[in-house]
């Protein structure tokens, strides 16, 4: 058993019991996303949401599951075939990917690795391929408008991201994931970066909020505009896949921005009456309440127009992080970076 | 009276007496038509600047034969105390064109090509002169006494393949635009920012507009038509129904119409019963403008604060008059009854729920900053644009000018109401959108007041021979009862002549231009809505725009799709 332990085979056979710990539950978080989000959606909006299926509609999600699984999967007759099978597929792997560096807890994480904010910005960026090609591919006027959207929105946004992330690494002075969040432990909730790089918190979660294409920075959807965008042709799971696709980024980018800002697993106050609790609890009602944050917006706020997306991207984000990433540094060579680091 | 001397002595016009509305009504030759009306929209103090309508009546239908086809009937306004004037231009030969009047009036576009469908009556000099409401391939035109006015009438339509092939060539892209470089994009027939069926041929340049061709008529019934087969009180339900969202405000120009024409002098209860109705249903439908509005901007929750409360005055409409959406309510005369017993109480607490609901809604529309970046500057309309396309209601007052009928030329029990006519000089999508708002307060301060001070008395005028006989009166007194006989079994019409009523319903100016020659049914009847020279205008609003601000423009204009194809 000792000698097992020590082969590829279990390296691999370990890695593989890792990702189905983490992908089972995340789709299941993501199933049960919609429902929350219909359900508090619809609080908000004086209606009821589902409530048919299961008790007070719990099984929604199931049941929408197996209508996707069985609706046919149309495809246009002047579509590219290949490319519009693969975009969903290109959209879906590496809203999955990214998972492979969030730690959960200290240390623990499918990788553990030391770049971890490097990959999780490479391939938070590539989900934006899925849906252009999907756009091209479907040879659909509306589809290809909202991959143009797409495109257009991804590189105003995708700056401003990384600069926000620029902040962190500077404050942090690593890349590991689990060191970043260990860095911010202390004084808890004051010690978050929350605090110190506020413009970045809130640059990083509204760029968050238009990198996964969320209301109000749904262009590339558009419903009352382009129809549905750049998924408008497809049906059955290849849309599915869209949508697990947007529902897992969506708990990304919120579990993302509390590794990185609100301090990860570590409780708000530093007493024993909340420290005892699991980290991992601590980490899962940020992530929560982020979520909540998502969809709090989604049921306020009207749809931007693209360029005025892109124009608070460029002109108003972008100088903002460099002035703050300016600031930042500046301080680290004061006195002040005994409090900041 | 001075226009009559100038019309008569340039243009040889001969004064009409039968019009019942009081409105100068002139008869003009045809080609006297073109200067005579350049002559009242430029050099006339005050002008008349807005062709109201454009129409004709097909005169080989009645008893006696006329000496001519059809007329030609020219309704102008000048948005002023002087109101409306009437030109009737005689076209004796059916296939002779008439002259154009687009030289004049921009919007006479629309209405000269509806003529062209339902009449097949041409047009020299048109720009553009095709079918406008009905498919390309109709045959007739419906709205000659020649033809049938039920469907069964005709042998059943059939589309052969080839037919087919022609129709679906408008979709195709297989088909190369005659403008390279731009790409056609249909909005519609089916889009959700088109609120029903409605295609916008856009030639997009990039993503900006570069030119607009709105394909209507998808909701065309032909209600001019099935009007000419019912007797007056019968189509009362269908004028609800024209623009649906705006149920009673619908039928008060009818019934008006029919009133003028029979000189019937209506009660104030039912004069203030159909106001109280009539402002509920502006109010309900302003609230769903307001809804939907948001909605194609892309935030769901007005639309369900907007429905929530319009649910609310629906159950005080059913209350009182048993339909929710359509009141069906007024008679020609008055109104059906009275109002039940607790009416007051239900419609102060109701409105106290629409006010709270209102402040909700206006907060998640003007109140929120990117709502007003979404409309601020978009859809802007000029006050010269304004009067171009024979713009009316919200759209016109936005431009800054005050007009609303309820003031101008009060009906109902408008004029003993203080209210305010809210206007707003932006002339954008935002400044429509604070005005539906503010309409909908000045509608819940009317409604207040006529809680306060609706009159007492009979809720059907007295004079039964064209009014509707009261059903109680009937059972004791014999001339009631053949009356009521006489008009259930349709034998039964106002006297002979003609009349136009003008009234503002939720969307702008709606009127009822209403031709009886004696008989029980209209010999004509002709329905100016609102939402027509509305989405007209859309064609010059939409033009150099991108395609989310389209939206956003076309929705501001406050169209019904019902109301636009009738």
């Amino acid at each position: 058993m000792h000698d097992f332990q020590n082969t590829a085979w279990w390296a691999i056979l370990w890695s593989l019991i890792k990702i189905v710990i983490v992908v089972v539950p995340l789709l299941l978080g993501v199933a049960y996303l919609t429902l929350a989000e219909r359900k508090v959606i619809g609080y908000m909006q004086v209606r009821l949401g589902p409530n048919r299926v299961g008790f007070k509609g719990s099984l929604q999600p199931i049941a929408d599951a197996i209508k996707l699984m069985f609706k046919e999967v149309i495809i246009p007759t002047n579509a590219n075939r290949f490319l519009f099978l693969a975009a969903p597929v290109l959209a879906f792997v590496p809203a999955l990917l990214v998972w492979a560096a969030i730690p959960f807890g200290p240390g623990v994480a499918i990788s553990n690795m030391n770049a971890g904010l490097l990959y999780v910005l490479a391939i938070a960026g590539l989900g934006v391929y899925g849906i252009i090609v999907a756009g091209w591919a479907s040879n659909s006027k509306y589809a290809f408008l909202g991959a143009m959207r797409a495109a257009a929105q991804l590189v105003a946004y995708e700056i401003a991201m990384g600069f926000a992330l620029v902040g962190v690494l500077m404050l942090a002075q690593t890349l590991n994931l689990t060191k970043i969040v260990e860095a911010q432990a202390g004084g808890g909730f004051w010690s978050w970066y929350w605090l110190p790089l506020f413009p970045f918190f809130l640059v990083y979660f509204i760029s968050g909020i238009a990198e996964t294409n969320r209301a109000p920075f749904d262009v590339a959807e558009g419903e009352s505009e382009i129809v549905a965008g750049f998924h408008v042709e497809y049906s059955g799971m290849a849309f599915a896949l869209f949508f697990l696709a947007e529902y897992a980024n969506m708990i990304f980018v919120s579990l993302l921005t509390t590794v990185l800002f609100l301090g990860g697993w570590y409780a708000p106050i530093n007493t024993p009456l909340l420290t005892w609790i699991p980290g991992i609890v601590w980490l899962l009602l940020k992530t929560a309440f982020l979520l909540y944050v998502f969809l709090w917006i989604r049921a306020t706020f009207p749809r931007y127009r693209y360029d005025q997306i892109m124009r608070l991207g460029w002109k108003v984000f972008i100088p903002v992080t460099i002035a703050w990433i300016v600031v930042i540094g500046v301080a680290l060579e004061t006195p002040l970076r005994a409090i900041l680091r | 009276m001075l226009l009559a001397e100038v019309l008569q002595k340039r243009f040889q016009a001969t004064p009409l007496t039968d019009g019942r509305d009081g409105w100068p009504d002139f008869q003009v030759a045809q080609h006297h038509l073109v200067d005579a009306l350049h002559f009242l929209h430029d050099d006339m103090a005050p002008r008349f600047s807005m062709l109201l309508d454009l129409t004709a009546v097909d005169e080989r239908g009645g008893q006696t034969v006329s000496e001519r086809a059809f007329t030609l009937i020219y309704h102008l306004h000048g948005l002023n105390d002087c109101g409306a004037l009437r030109l009737r231009v005689p076209h004796v030969d059916a296939d002779a064109p008439v002259p154009t009047v687009t030289g004049v009036f921009a919007n006479a576009n629309w209405y000269e090509r509806e003529v062209y469908d339902l009449f097949g009556l041409t047009f020299s000099g048109h720009p553009d002169l095709r079918r406008i409401l009905l498919p390309p391939l109709w045959e007739g035109h419906p709205l000659r006494k020649a033809e049938p006015i039920r469907a069964t009438e005709r042998p059943a339509y059939r589309l052969s393949k080839p037919e087919l092939q022609e129709v679906l060539k408008a979709y195709s892209d297989a088909v190369p635009t005659p403008d390279p470089g731009l790409t056609v994009l249909n909005v519609g027939p089916h889009h959700p920012g088109t609120h029903g069926i409605l295609r916008f041929v856009l030639k997009l340049s990039g993503e900006e507009i570069a030119t607009v061709d709105p394909d209507i008529g998808y909701h065309h019934r032909g209600v001019e038509k099935i009007a000419e087969g019912h007797t007056f009180h019968n189509f009362i339900p269908y004028t609800d129904r024209v623009d649906y969202l705006g149920g009673a405000l619908g039928e008060f120009p009818y019934v008006r119409a029919i009133e003028m024409l029979a000189d019937l002098t209506v009660p104030p209860r039912a004069e203030g019963i159909r106001t109280l109705l009539a402002e509920i249903c502006r109010i309900s439908s302003h609230l769903v403008w307001l809804g939907s509005y948001g909605n194609d901007l892309g935030t769901m929750g007005p639309a369900f604060y907007a429905f929530r409360d319009r649910a609310l005055l629906m159950d005080l409409l059913e209350k009182y008059t048993g339909g929710r959406l359509h009141p069906q309510f007024f008679r020609i005369g008055g109104v059906a009854m009275d109002l039940p017993e607790g009416w007051r109480e239900d419609l102060l607490t109701i409105l106290r729920a629409v006010e709270r609901g209102l402040r909700d809604s206006e907060h998640l529309t003007v109140g929120n900053p990117i709502f007003q970046a979404r409309t601020r500057d978009i859809g802007v309309l000029s006050a010269a644009q304004a009067e171009k396309w024979a713009v009316s209601g919200i759209l016109l007052r936005s431009t800054g000018k005050a007009w609303d009928m309820r003031k101008a030329a009060p009906y109902g029990l408008y004029g003993d109401l203080d209210f305010t006519v809210p206007t707003s000089t932006d002339g954008d999508a935002l400044a429509r959108t604070q005005l539906h708002i503010e309409e909908i307060r000045e509608s819940i301060g009317m409604l207040r007041q006529l809680a306060e001070k609706m009159p007492e008395g009979p809720t059907l005028a007295a004079d039964a021979r064209y009014a509707f006989p009261p059903k109680d009166h009937t059972l004791r007194d014999i001339e009631t009862l053949i009356h009521h006989f006489e008009q259930v079994a349709g034998e039964i019409g106002p006297p002979a002549g003609q009349v136009l009523s003008i009234t503002e319903s939720a969307r702008g100016m709606l009127a009822y231009y209403v031709v009886a020659d004696g008989g029980a049914r209209p010999y004509r009847l002709r329905v100016r809505t609102p939402s027509f020279p509305h989405v007209q205008l859309i064609t010059e609003l939409g033009r150099g725009t991108a395609l989310p601000d389209f939206i956003a423009t076309i929705g501001s204009i406050d169209y019904v799709l019902a109301d636009l194809d009738r």
